[in-house]
């Protein structure tokens, strides 16, 4: 029983992570209040590397296959494959870098605190006060 | 014809294994060494089975591999490593090097991409060492075959009528029109030519790619001038000529059916004439995609017009090839499955039809053959 609760574990959480609604996010100093979907697609996907303010942004995604599929279907319509296959292009072509990935929730809101052109997305139940929604995924 | 057999596993098939016991583990996500480094990589494993006559197909590098009749061969494996290294914020250092039993039997890896790239704000970019040409995506994709659909690639050995690489500066320009994503990419160059006889002078490219949802279209030009050289270097055509090349490619998306079309020409002086299309209709059912891929490729030769020797010059030595100055044609045919194992891992199987019609011995009789290609592949990146 022990073994078969083990078993589903993985599979009960993935099914969770499915439904899970994110916050894009960034750290409490980012001079950024809010983004509409489109940037959020094109900061996410390389389309641009700045923020609407013109600056550089440094983007960061949480090393969690559960939240990209959620991620990447709502703001790209595109599977974890795809997606996958479209950062393939870019990377080995040198015309886009997907962004860098961070274990824990806990140091991705250290990372974005830490330097106001950070942006990334958290569960939107872990984005407290400690960090600034610019967008919810729905 | 060749007898059954099966090549050996060789030391990069070795060291395919090991890096796929070493990747497979980390998922899609790159080795990150510090916040500077970081290594991104592909592995492609590779099992043809032809069976035919001997058939030349498209491959993963821009070396050809003939198979045999009968043979199990996997030189089409291949795997590359790249490095990215952050010099400053706005420089940043990539190096690509790709192994493959097809470019070296001692797996010796080549260094396919190498170049510095600058950011010079608003999403304009300023680049500068060695690049592939961008003429369909599969030039500069070639050896990575996680990022198509199919077994294969769809570009002929020959790439861009034979100039496959080139050293040179690029601006890339990133911007958004409405509900379209654009990139425009400019660049001057020495495009270097996978035979040593043919030297290009320069190389000027442009191309363009529109992004709509999960659509796209790509469009490239390119021009170059080129000489003939033979082998003491001395010009064998006496001056320069060009080419023209151009290919227009896109990717549409209807629901869970994707459609893939291209076309690329190639108008040249001296090297052959070539034209060549591809369709593919494809259905995403999860992670299971099945397809169908058409290919058409015709390359026109003609005889070379060469330049008289200088008085008291040796004769030349005879042609090692006969003459070509017709056309040949090739047609291919191939329905697969490409199965997504995981998010950054797939297997594909295809069976190809191809078939060519070559006219273009000189005195020679008109040659048709064709043979079916049987490949099962193991591929992913990291």
């Amino acid at each position: 029983m022990r073994a078969l609760a083990l078993l589903l574990l993985p599979l009960l959480c993935l099914a969770g992570a499915s439904h899970a609604q994110l916050a894009v996010v960034a750290g409490k100093d980012s001079s950024i209040a809010q983004l509409d979907e489109r940037e959020v697609a094109d900061i996410f996907l390389a389309r641009t590397t700045r923020l609407p303010d013109g600056s550089r942004v440094k983007v960061f995604e949480l090393g969690n296959d559960a939240y990209r599929a959620v991620f990447y279907r709502e703001v790209a319509g595109k599977t974890l494959p795809q997606i996958n296959s479209y950062w393939t292009t870019l990377i080995f072509t040198g015309k886009g870098r997907p962004p860098r990935s961070i274990g824990e929730e806990r140091a991705l809101v250290d990372l974005l605190n830490s330097d106001p052109h950070a942006i990334g997305y958290l569960p939107l139940d872990q984005a407290n006060e400690s960090v600034k929604i610019l967008f919810i995924v729905y | 014809m060749g007898t059954r057999g099966f090549r050996r596993c060789t030391p990069a098939t070795g060291l395919l294994l090991a890096m796929l016991v070493w990747a497979l583990p980390t998922g899609s996500r790159a080795v990150e060494i510090s916040d500077r480094l970081s290594l991104h990589g592909f592995y492609t494993l590779d099992a043809s089975l032809a069976d035919g006559a001997d058939v030349h197909f498209q491959t993963n590098t821009s070396e050809p591999v003939v198979l045999e009749d009968g043979e199990l061969n996997f030189d089409n494996s291949v795997v590359g490593v790249q490095v990215d290294f952050t010099l400053t914020d706005s420089l940043r250092l990539t190096a690509q090097a790709v192994s493959s039993r097809q470019t070296d039997p001692n797996h010796s890896p080549t260094l396919e991409w190498a170049y510095l790239t600058y950011d010079l704000g608003r999403d304009l970019y300023l680049r500068g060492g060695r690049f592939k040409i961008p003429l369909l995506q599969g030039t500069e994709l070639r050896s990575v075959g996680y990022s198509r659909l199919w077994a294969r690639p769809v570009v002929p050995t020959s790439g861009a009528g034979g100039f496959n690489d080139y050293d040179g500066l690029e601006v890339i320009k990133r911007w958004r029109l409405g509900d379209y994503s654009l990139r425009f990419q400019g660049a001057y160059g020495i495009a270097d030519h996978h035979r040593d006889v043919i030297d290009s002078d320069d190389v000027k490219l442009i191309s363009t790619r529109i992004e709509r949802d999960q659509s796209w279209v790509n469009l490239a030009l390119l021009h170059t001038r080129y000489d003939v050289s033979r082998a003491d270097g001395t010009s064998l055509i006496g001056e320069d000529v060009e080419a023209l090349m151009g290919s227009v490619e896109g990717e549409l998306t209807f629901g869970d059916v994707v459609v893939n079309l291209g076309y690329s020409f190639n108008d040249a002086e001296i090297i052959p004439d070539e034209n060549m299309a591809y369709l593919s209709l494809g259905y995403r059912m999860n992670r299971l995609t099945p397809y169908l891929l058409y290919q058409n490729r015709s390359m026109t030769f003609e005889a070379l017009e060469r330049q008289p020797l200088p008085p008291g010059a040796p004769p030349p030595p005879p042609r090692l090839t006969p003459e070509r100055d017709g056309k040949l044609n090739t047609r291919g045919l191939a329905v697969g499955l490409r199965y997504d194992l995981g998010a950054s891992y797939a297997i594909k199987a295809q069976i190809e039809r191809q078939s060519n019609h070559d006219e273009s011995y000189v005195g020679q009789p008109v040659i048709d053959e064709s043979a079916t290609i049987y490949t099962l592949v193991f591929e992913g990146v990291f």
